[in-house]
């Protein structure tokens, strides 16, 4: 009986036909980046200065070839480069940057409710950003000025990385992870980054950080080309790092031993996504305040399009990461005109129930 | 090539020592059974002879060679593990986590995905590559975990690796008395093509038919080594387990096999249970 002749060759190669299905959701990339162009050619366009759709070109050709004449073209010309193309750029930037960065804490932390606002790495990375405003005059962060425009987006970079760091050790301190721990110690971290960026504002008499709303529910209102430099290069980082992190995010998901058995030089790749994450949440923190839901929204929306391969996750996130903010930003705009909500408000009613969703069908322990 | 020896290796974790001292060898061509109760340390020996765990003390060496001196991808082409109750949050379809197995970086297994249809079949899956796996049964997943080991293996002997290793933490754990035996002959099959096969397993009866080398540990400790017929007997059982057990011999294909013994002045003794199981 316990001989059992099994007459396929266990180490033979390609012994059966392949049929194995095809990779999921190649059509989905360039749709998504469809659906990005046509976002943001709505949002140059929309405004309480109406540009339509058909002076949209020459408005942003015009002052290539010397000074613009037309009085009209003269101020669309303004409007479009002084306020709306940043602040479309912004929004996109800070929609990759957050998508991507849910994508790559959901992989990591092997549950797909990871978000960087949920588990109050946003938070951390506004606190600091908040302090360095609050308190940049005093002799003890003097020293940021160094950074120039870029103090603001580097302290949310710490503030996220040390709050990354805190959750990695959370989650290792029992062995296996509990999502549940995981959450409710987000909740506790936000709450308390939460409180003392309030106290903060208090605190200060800077007129920028009195604009609470900004960080404590995001908004693009001060778009500047400024802020587009100031998260360019945290950007430019993370396009550059995140493609090589994919498959070792695709081995993850298995567990950190499985990772490892597959080749995966496991803590020191954990050590590049939890310091990749925290860089891009914090420059989109440092220029956009909290924005939630976008890194739980968009991730999920994208692996029912493509499956769960990051190397299908990573890239579609970010571009349609892009897509749900400069979006949102729309509605933000439009919706109660002339005056705006913050963004935050509109992702919230979006990302809300895609949680509650999320939540319900799988169990807060989110794992089969 | 393939071989892995065990020195004198000691672990210890917060403080616990969880083996101590334990020497031991895994010969390829052969299927190597380690049992014992829980918390003996059969994970942890497991652990460390796949190289996922360092030896506070001793040595762990692959081909003579310290395992810790291989790197990840190193490891990756000469070793597979399927580990105890792996699971997966994600919906991947049943071939996307066979073809996970190749995502060592250069193993460039995308282009070959015959390797992983081929995995799904030798398992007994054939047919499930677009299955969601997370709609599967205990038995199945389990299934597709040693596929995706398959695969890891097969995708690097296509790369030149040789003296391959598979090693397999309580891989029936889940699996019907069929499926049990489907997973332990192709074990055999594996150690005969060449490979080393080690398995952790509880079951004292499928270990006692499939093992060609059975390690015993209780307590952290190496206590017997050897074939089923030479290492089972009623007093190692008894002493290991804390449970007395009689191995018997039938006369007609010689192979031992266990029956839990003076069931009646266990715990559950004079439950109808405890009776049927007496009687066999």
């Amino acid at each position: 009986m316990n001989r059992v002749e099994t007459r396929i060759d266990p180490m033979a190669l390609g012994a059966q036909v392949a049929s194995l299905p095809k990779p999921r959701g190649r059509w989905v990339l360039p749709i998504a980046g469809v659906a990005l162009v046509i976002v943001a050619i709505t949002s140059l366009a929309v405004g309480p200065t109406g540009i339509t759709l058909g002076s949209l070109p020459r408005a942003l050709m015009a002052g290539i070839g010397g000074d613009i004449t037309d009085p009209l073209l003269r101020r669309e010309h303004l409007v479009l480069f002084g306020i709306r193309l940043p602040r479309m750029l912004l929004g996109a930037f800070v929609g990759s940057a957050l998508a991507v960065a849910g994508a790559m804490m959901q992989g990591l932390f092997r549950n797909p409710l990871a978000d960087p606002g949920l588990i109050g790495v946003s938070s951390g990375a506004a606190l600091a950003a908040v302090a360095i405003i609050a308190l940049g005059a005093t002799p003890a962060l003097a020293w940021m000025r160094v950074f120039g425009f870029y103090a603001l987006p580097v302290a949310a970079f710490v503030g996220g990385l040390v709050t990354s760091l805190v959750l990695v050790w959370i989650a290792n301190r029992g062995g296996a992870l509990s999502v549940a721990t995981l959450l409710l110690s987000g909740v506790a971290i936000a709450a308390i980054a939460g409180a003392l960026t309030g106290l903060m504002a208090y605190v200060s008499d800077d007129r920028e950080l009195r604009d609470l709303t900004l960080w404590s529910m995001g908004s693009l209102a001060g778009s500047s080309w400024t802020k587009v430099t100031a998260i360019l290069p945290f950007v430019a980082a993370l396009a550059i790092v995140t493609p090589s992190l994919a498959r070792a995010l695709n081995g993850f998901l298995l567990g950190e031993a499985e990772a490892y058995h597959l080749g995966i030089a496991v803590e020191r790749v954990k050590l590049v996504i939890v310091v990749t994450t925290a860089a891009a949440v914090g420059a989109a923190v440092a220029v956009a305040g909290i924005v939630g839901f976008v890194g739980l929204v968009v991730p999920h929306f994208v692996r029912l399009l493509t499956g769960p391969d990051h190397r299908m996750v990573l890239p579609v996130s970010a571009v349609l990461g892009a897509a749900l903010v400069v979006g949102a930003d729309v509605v933000a705009r439009i919706i109660v005109a002339p005056a705006e909500l913050p963004l935050g408000i509109v992702m919230a009613v979006i990302g809300g129930p895609v949680f509650l969703h999320l939540v319900l069908s799988r169990g807060v322990a989110g794992a089969d | 090539m393939g071989r892995i020896e065990l020195s004198g290796v000691t672990v210890m974790r917060g403080g616990r020592t969880l083996i101590a001292d334990v020497d031991m060898a895994l010969e390829p061509g052969r299927v190597t059974v380690l049992i014992g109760p829980n918390g003996a340390g059969k994970s942890t020996a497991l652990k460390v002879a796949s190289g996922v765990w360092r030896a506070s003390k001793g040595t762990a060496a692959l081909d003579g060679r310290n395992i810790t001196d291989f790197r990840p991808r190193e490891l990756a082409e000469r070793r597979a593990l399927v580990a105890q109750g792996a699971s997966l949050g994600f919906p991947f379809t049943v071939g996307e986590v066979v073809m996970l197995g190749a995502s060592v970086p250069g193993f460039g297994l995308d282009a070959s995905p015959e390797i992983a249809v081929g995995a799904l079949a030798t398992v007994g899956l054939a047919g499930f590559e677009a299955r969601n796996y997370l709609e599967l049964s205990g038995g199945e997943r389990q299934r597709v975990h040693i596929a995706r080991a398959l695969c890891q293996l097969r995708a690097a002997r296509r790369h030149g690796a040789e003296g391959q290793i598979i090693l397999l933490d309580e891989p029936t754990a889940s699996l019907d008395p069929a499926q049990q035996t489907q997973v332990m002959a192709l074990c055999r099959v594996l150690a005969t093509a060449g490979l080393t096969v080690v398995l952790v397993l509880h079951d004292l009866n499928l270990a006692a038919a499939w093992a060609d080398v059975l390690v015993v540990l209780a307590k952290g400790k190496v206590r017997a080594v050897g074939s089923p017929r030479d290492v089972l007997t009623d007093d190692l059982l008894a002493s290991v387990y804390d449970w007395p057990a009689r191995v018997n011999t039938p006369p007609r294909d010689g192979e031992v096999f266990v029956l839990p013994h003076h069931a009646r002045d266990m715990s559950f003794a004079g439950s109808d249970a405890g009776r049927d199981v007496r009687r066999g």
